[in-house]
């Protein structure tokens, strides 16, 4: 009799076995992240604009929030991404719960007032964001962009100035290209002639990214500005009577004074279980080009400057120009990971309406955890929505009648 | 074989076989004995849903008549309990609590039995857009018009029911999927398009 109960009851455990179980896992420490990636900061008189800005923030309630905008007006530290000053043509938002992105990317004309307005002309600008939360996990994926930015600055009044201070000019390019001091000067008559039908500056600028992405229970916030090339007072091309070939002039190409700002990262991890993180930064490399003006085809002396370093050419002179390369920052403490790449700072044709003042590829990331008693993670299990529906158990039914009729047949046999 | 052990094996065969036949018939009538059971808590529940006073204070209690959902397109009748834990989800559908009352601003959220308990939620993955959910309330009677198909999330994905999309009054239902197992969940989604008074709630159910 005990074998046949036993039979019985290992009968309906494997019958229990069969239909649904809950599951159970820990949960994730407290945590926050936030992250900003800001293409280029343009400052030209009172006025000032920021071309391509992504932010993102996330944290354990869950929540994901992020702005992606290709034009905003200047932004303080630490913005507010529900009140952006940005133009809303070229911005997108999302939040997780609640606003969805639902075009993916918006794009638009920029809106400069003027004066700014009257000598910038910007490429389509574009935003978009993307916010999501899975298996209760924040992500959100930012982007800003303007492609490319044409500055008609107005070189005429470069002119006179560049005429009394000309030996000047004729020193610091001398000393920077290493040519004979007759040939500079001659190249320089015939470059002031020509200057104004040039492109004032030019800037192609890579996309400001930021993003908040979820591997295992890993969670990394990483902020990217992809960098930009500056072109400055560009020189026209000259036609066989060497007179300047209006609209020929690409200032990215064939600019007096060319900038190269390579890419800025800054990252920060957390664990959403152990709480532990980490962050790093890369400062975004600057190269500056001067061209040597005594030659026809553009041929650039290159000066490389190191994370932090300042330099000034052309001193003096109306083209003074100072570029300070950007210096990246990260620190790890308990809980709490930052990690920031400064902008490249550039002031530019200080001699030109006060110069033109650029802050390039800024991007900070900040992540901090704080981990939860491994008591409470493990009375916790994620939260599951209501189970509603049964394991389909009619065929293991089935299979456990056959079986009873196949016992029966046996038994038969054996009588 | 002797025959002492041919009997002890045509024994142990016999009570294999009423084992495997018990468990067998009852694995097969499960379904149906939540039905049953369901059925039985249903007709309990059309008395609770007249206490207005509790439902008007927010102090209806777990496993208590909340409201009443039709599906017409479903032939869907059926009192809907608060709560959604395993013991109040026996009543076929029931109220997420961190939801706000129907009618309200706000995601009102509801799960459903699938495949047991009266299945409600059967054929939920077969409304379309436009289709109407009816919840009557002791406050008044709310009509909801499905935003979209169904959609298919993971069973820890509580956006559905965190997120909705901007200002209103919105219904999301929700039902394990995919049919006869609990892997998933499928959501439909709502929007409240009219509101009217209260009306007698008492009838009984045809779930």
């Amino acid at each position: 009799m005990k074998r046949r109960l036993a039979f019985v009851v290992a009968v309906f455990v494997l019958a229990g076995a069969a239909l649904p179980a809950g599951a159970a896992a820990p949960t994730s420490a407290s945590y926050a992240l936030e992250g900003e990636a800001r293409g280029l900061e343009l400052g030209l008189g009172d006025q000032g604009l920021t071309l391509g800005v992504a932010l993102s923030r996330a944290d354990s309630k869950p929540s994901a929030q992020g702005v992606g905008a290709g034009q905003c007006s200047i932004l303080g530290d630490n913005p507010d991404p529900e009140q952006l000053p940005c133009n809303e043509a070229t911005a997108e938002k999302s939040s997780a719960p609640g606003e969805k992105s639902t075009e993916g990317q918006t794009c638009g004309g920029p809106q400069v007032p003027d004066p700014l307005g009257s000598v910038l002309t910007l490429d389509l600008a574009c935003g978009s964001s993307v916010s999501s939360i899975a298996n209760g996990v924040p992500q959100t994926s930012n982007v800003g962009k303007v492609s490319e930015v044409a500055l008609e600055l107005d070189l005429r009044g470069l002119i006179p100035q560049a005429e009394d201070a000309k030996e000047q000019l004729v020193d610091q390019l001398q000393q920077i290209i290493g040519g004979a001091p007759e040939p500079i000067k001659n190249a320089l008559n015939q470059l002031l002639d020509a200057i104004d039908e040039g492109q004032g500056a030019q800037i192609l600028l890579g996309p400001a990214t930021s993003n908040i992405v979820a591997t295992g229970n890993s969670l990394t916030v990483t902020s990217r500005a992809a960098g930009a090339l500056i072109g400055v007072a560009g020189i026209p091309d000259l036609d066989d009577d060497g007179v300047p070939i209006p609209g020929s002039s690409v200032a990215t190409e064939d600019g007096l004074i060319i900038i190269e700002v390579g890419r800025a990262t800054a990252s920060a991890s957390l664990d959403r279980l152990s709480a532990a993180s980490s962050s790093e930064a890369t400062a975004a490399l600057v190269t500056v080009k001067v061209r040597d003006i005594t030659k026809v085809k553009p041929t650039y002396q290159t000066i490389s400057l190191a994370p932090g370093q300042t330099t000034t050419i052309l001193q003096g002179t109306p083209a003074e120009s100072t570029i300070t390369a950007a210096a990246a920052s990260s620190k790890d403490t308990q809980g709490s990971a930052v990690a920031a790449a400064d902008a490249v700072r550039l002031h530019l044709l200080k001699g030109v309406s006060g110069g033109l003042k650029l802050g390039l590829a800024r991007t900070t990331a900040a992540a901090s955890a704080e981990a939860k008693p491994l008591a409470e993670r493990v009375q916790n299990p994620p939260k599951v929505l209501p189970q509603t529906g049964a394991r389909d158990v009619t065929l293991v039914g089935v299979g456990l009648l056959i079986l009873a009729g196949v016992a029966l047949a046996v038994r038969r046999r054996l009588s | 074989m002797s025959v002492g052990r041919a009997r002890t094996l045509r024994r142990g065969l016999t009570a294999a076989a009423i084992a495997l036949a018990i468990a067998g018939t009852g694995l097969l009538s499960y379904p149906f004995a939540t039905d049953l059971w369901a059925a039985r808590l249903q007709r309990g529940l059309v008395a609770g849903l007249s206490a207005s006073e509790d439902y008007r204070l927010g102090k209806v209690k777990p496993g208590e008549a909340l409201t009443r959902l039709e599906i017409p397109e479903l032939d869907v009748d059926v009192v809907v309990v608060e709560g959604t834990s395993l013991a109040a989800l026996r009543a076929g559908a029931g109220h997420y609590p961190s939801s706000p009352l129907p009618g309200k601003n706000g995601n009102v959220a509801i799960a459903g039995h699938r495949t047991t308990y009266g299945r409600p939620f059967n054929r939920l993955d077969e409304l379309v857009r436009g289709d109407k959910v009816i919840l009557t309330t002791p406050m008044g009677r709310h009509v909801y018009e499905v935003t979209g198909e169904a959609f298919v999330v993971e069973p820890t994905d509580w956006s559905p029911i965190n997120e909705f999309p901007g200002k209103g009054s919105f219904l999301t239902l929700t039902t394990c999927h995919p049919e006869g197992s609990a892997r998933y969940r499928i959501v439909v989604r709502a929007r409240l398009v009219r509101t009217s008074d209260a009306v007698a709630v008492q009838e009984e159910p045809a779930a």
